[in-house]
């Protein structure tokens, strides 16, 4: 039987490429409407209440590295207590956009562009967010146009439909973790993921 | 097509109004400040040009010019509607000004009269509409404007067509559900009620198809449990949507959509419409009755399809929500404050004119936490203390 688990996170992208990846590896969970989708102090504030309600439902959060330097440095700022055995704490670097430009191949494929844009391990690229715009400003594909900003906004009107759809249809974690160490690494935490009964 | 400039003048709640407007226009401001207004003024365009319409008829359905004409209105009492309209590839292309007022009172009939209508096509400079003229017109002749006389309009027909295809969707599913209200709502046309399937039944079938299908695929992400949506009609020749729910009878159980959910009908009501045409829409409060996570992706929904074929549509609506507006694909030029001065009137402006907005945006403070606040009573809180 199949066991819900609840997954939090910072926004939709990062939502949609965590239930990639828990249909990728873990096809015997079945991820319920995220929590959070408010950015990454909301986490930082809950997480214990996060931690705690494992007890009950199993969870697993992600964040984005944001400013801090590595995840060692994150962690010994967030987390004064010990993750409950249900609970799988995640930290993409620096954004989850470095994961999904870590499938070079798929990536400049949807974006038709040479994979050489994209720079390797894609972990060093500092702003991941608009390193994508950039590249979609390149890219002379009329369906990724819409990731580039309008006016003064921050991300394009079509950015998270049309990455989400990326993800969806054509992104391959497996692929991508040959270039991303921090995927590679979550990867391996959610195969060993273990449910203890509830 | 779209409207990329709009201008009022004592047009109800806005004694002076100037905005540009975008291919998605969010309209947000507090209760009562005039968003519909807004909208309206554009829905008056539509209703001088459309079949029976006329100036004397628009004027007529809002209950005269008094009640058209801004309550701060003095000296000049004139209410004047301006607008821009970029063509397919998004260069400006027409030119239209409408200045109106009123004869009459006393023991004769009030009528509406033009005083100043203008029509320019702005690619090649001509000139089409220039009023008044040296000559005078009599004032019989002022009672109609150019747009609505067809034979004069041959030359700028695009420019009327535009108008005339004008959409509004104001779905009411009380008005859906009950059958006598195609009566009521004949008239109005404007309210989605029964009439809504009229127009279903009426379209190419194909087409229709083609909708439905689009529909139905989002049904079975909004509701789970939703097997089939199809369009039939009953032996009195009625419309009617028919869905099929599973449940543990293997044939699932049948609804029309007298028994839909309020939330069901309206997220069929806007998908269709914003599927039919290609023409600006507009839309009153998209998020009622509909979970919150719904809600959310309603921007999403709407830049997917709002893209057409050859061009883009344009999609204009009044919100209230908060989810709406913390979507980060919306830039603040998208999104148009309405403030209320006491006695001014309302204003609105382009939310980018605000300072502070950039400093927010730069940030990462969303959107919507910005305009919630603008937007809200000063005295919210206080609402519960009242006795």
């Amino acid at each position: 039987m199949p066991s819900f688990i609840k997954t939090v996170v910072e926004d939709w992208l990062q939502s949609e490429a965590l239930n990639k990846l828990i249909k990728v590896y873990r096809n015997d969970l079945i991820p319920e409407f995220p929590l959070g989708l408010k950015g990454i102090d909301y986490i930082r504030k809950k997480i214990k209440s996060f931690n705690d309600a494992s007890q009950f439902v199993p969870h697993i959060i992600i964040a984005d590295l944001d400013t801090y330097k590595c995840p060692k440095q994150l962690i010994s700022e967030w987390i004064r207590f010990n993750f409950y055995e249900n609970c799988l704490f995640q930290i993409a670097v620096k954004e989850v956009e470095a994961w999904l430009l870590a499938d070079t191949i798929s990536f400049s494929n949807f974006f038709g562009i040479n994979p050489k844009e994209i720079k390797n391990p894609t972990d060093e690229i500092d702003d991941p967010k608009q390193f994508i715009i950039k590249l979609a400003k390149k890219s002379k594909r009329k369906k990724v146009k819409d990731i580039i900003p309008f006016g003064s906004g921050k991300q394009g009107p079509g950015y998270n439909s049309i990455l989400s759809d990326f993800i969806i249809n054509k992104w391959s974690p497996e692929a991508a973790s040959e270039n991303n160490r921090s995927l590679h690494r979550a990867i391996q935490k959610l195969k060993a993921f273990c449910l203890k009964n509830i | 097509m779209r409207i990329s400039k709009i201008k009022l003048v004592n047009w109800k709640n806005f004694l002076k109004a100037e905005v540009n407007l975008q291919y998605r226009v969010f309209i947000v401001g507090p209760n009562a400040s005039g968003k519909s207004n807004f909208l309206d003024a554009i829905r008056f365009l539509r209703d001088i040009v459309k079949q029976g319409g006329g100036l004397q008829e628009a004027v007529q359905i809002r209950d005269g010019i008094s009640k058209i004409r801004c309550v701060a209105a003095r000296k000049n009492s004139d209410i004047s509607i301006s607008i821009i309209v970029n063509d397919a590839t998004d260069t400006p292309a027409w030119e239209y000004d409408l200045t109106f007022n009123q004869t009459g009172g006393g023991i004769s009939e009030l009528r509406a009269i033009v005083k100043r209508e203008f029509l320019k096509n702005l690619k090649n400079g001509k000139i089409y509409i220039k009023r008044p003229y040296d000559n005078k017109e009599s004032d019989y002749q002022l009672e109609f404007t150019f747009l609505e006389q067809a034979s004069i309009n041959e030359s700028f027909r695009e420019f009327v067509d535009f108008l005339g295809e004008i959409s509004y969707l104001h779905l009411i599913p009380q008005l859906v559900r009950d059958p006598k209200s195609f009566l009521k709502t004949s008239k109005g046309e404007d309210y989605y009620g029964r009439d809504f399937l009229e127009r279903v039944r009426l379209m190419n079938k194909k087409t229709a198809k083609a909708y439905l299908t689009k529909i139905e695929k989002a049904l079975h992400i909004a509701l789970p449990n939703l097997k089939e949506l199809i369009f039939t009609t009953d032996e009195l020749g009625v419309p009617h949507f028919e869905a099929t729910f599973s449940q543990w009878r293997p044939q699932g159980v049948k609804h029309q959509e007298k028994h839909f959910s309020d939330g069901t009908l309206r997220l069929i009501g806007l998908l269709w419409a914003l599927q039919d045409g290609s023409k600006p829409i507009l839309l009153e409060e998209p998020e009622l009755s509909l979970h919150s996570a719904i809600v959310m992706q309603l921007p999403d929904i709407i830049y997917k399809l709002q893209k057409k074929k050859y061009s883009k549509r344009q999609v204009i609506l009044t919100t209230h929500s908060h989810e709406i507006l913390n979507n980060k694909g919306i830039a603040p030029e998208e999104v148009l404050l309405i403030t209320v001065d006491g006695k001014e009137g309302s204003k609105i402006s382009e939310s980018i004119k605000f300072n502070e907005i950039r400093t927010y945006m730069q940030s990462d403070v969303p959107l919507g936490d910005f305009i919630f606040s603008k937007t809200a009573p000063k005295n919210a809180a206080q609402l519960s203390l009242f006795d």
